[in-house]
């Protein structure tokens, strides 16, 4: 039989009560993404079929994609965005580099094939571009390297 | 033997100190084992500037607007007002070289007092004079002028830099500005690193 009042069986579950409404907190506000869009989910994967190779690059250093698109730029060359997503808890320093390569798999000498940083905090999302240098580039690849 | 033994001992701490330091290595320019300085602009955020400039430009497509084909380009002055000593001709001649070797634009090196090549330019003169120059003689389409700005902020042993890179392309035959880009770097710290 329990004789003790409910006051007391508060007392002796708060310590529980506290460590669990911690978790939560730090469960539902650093990890998830807190970007919303009006694009429709998905359709990214049907129009770049490599999205699933790109989002495992990023998964590799704990980001992720959820977003991937190339369309035309005014000029008519090539341009690609990948939008990359920080599911982590903290603030994620990574570097990236696209190189572009021609019809026949050539990669196009450029001066804008560089190194670039991106920081993503918590939760956040960063839109990485890149424009073809020419209008023979037909594909890119995408490198990934974490910075922090 | 107390001699001796501090004689050895001196020796090994030599060694070692001579031993720990990191020996002279290529690493890839501009690549993630650069040395970043928080107070200095690197070869790294010039690589970036140079990257950002030419992708807006190319994107737009407005040099294929021009009269001639590929576009005629003079490049003017392209400040630096930062505190960090280097040369700007290494943001513009990346550019160049890949505007130029593309078949996209041709730069004028010849044009006005401070030519970049003053012997082609003699030889211009010349062939002028004496009847024998080419007759395509036209005007430059674009000028490319910018300035490189940069703010300083601390907040106790942290510095902070931000380097504004700005180039403005006019059109010659209007005298507007048809074309402006604007790449930002901001970097963070309390000494230089190395790695991005």
């Amino acid at each position: 039989m329990n004789s003790k009042t409910p006051m007391q069986n508060f007392k002796a579950l708060a310590p529980f009560l506290a460590c669990g409404c911690l978790l939560g907190a730090f469960t539902v506000g650093c990890g998830s993404v807190n970007t919303v869009s009006t694009r429709a989910p998905g359709k990214s994967a049907s129009s770049v079929p490599q999205f699933d190779q790109i989002n495992d690059a990023l998964n590799s250093i704990w980001l992720s994609a959820s977003d991937v698109r190339v369309a035309a730029a005014p000029s008519g060359v090539r341009t690609a965005q990948v939008d990359v997503a920080n599911n982590d808890f903290r603030t994620r320093h990574f570097s990236y580099r696209f190189e572009w390569s021609d019809g026949s798999g050539m990669m196009i000498e450029s001066q804008t094939n560089v190194w670039q940083n991106g920081a993503i905090p918590s939760g956040g999302m960063l839109t990485i571009t890149s424009v073809a240098p020419n209008i023979n580039a037909a594909n890119f690849k995408l490198m990934v390297r974490r910075s922090d | 033997m107390r001699t001796a033994l501090i004689t050895s001992t001196l020796s090994v701490v030599t060694l070692s100190l001579i031993g720990c330091g990191s020996p002279a290595k290529y690493v890839e320019t501009g690549g993630t084992e650069s040395i970043v300085s928080v107070g200095e602009v690197d070869i790294q955020d010039i690589q970036k500037a140079s990257s950002g400039m030419l992708q807006s430009l190319i994107a737009t497509g407005i040099l294929n607007s021009s009269e001639h084909k590929p576009a005629r380009l003079l490049i003017s002055s392209v400040v630096n007002d930062t505190s960090s000593q280097f040369d700007v001709g290494e943001v513009i001649y990346r550019m160049r070289e890949e505007l130029v070797n593309s078949g996209q634009a041709q730069v004028d090196t010849t044009y006005g007092s401070n030519a970049e090549d003053k012997a082609a330019q003699e030889v211009a003169k010349r062939r002028a004079f004496t009847g024998q120059g080419a007759s395509d003689t036209g005007e430059p389409d674009f000028s490319l002028t910018g300035r490189i700005t940069q703010i300083k902020r601390s907040a106790g042993n942290t510095k902070q830099s931000t380097y504004t890179f700005r180039l403005t392309l006019t059109n010659l035959a209007t005298g507007r500005e048809v074309w402006t880009k604007t790449v930002d770097m901001t970097k963070q710290g309390t000494k230089n690193a190395v790695g991005m």
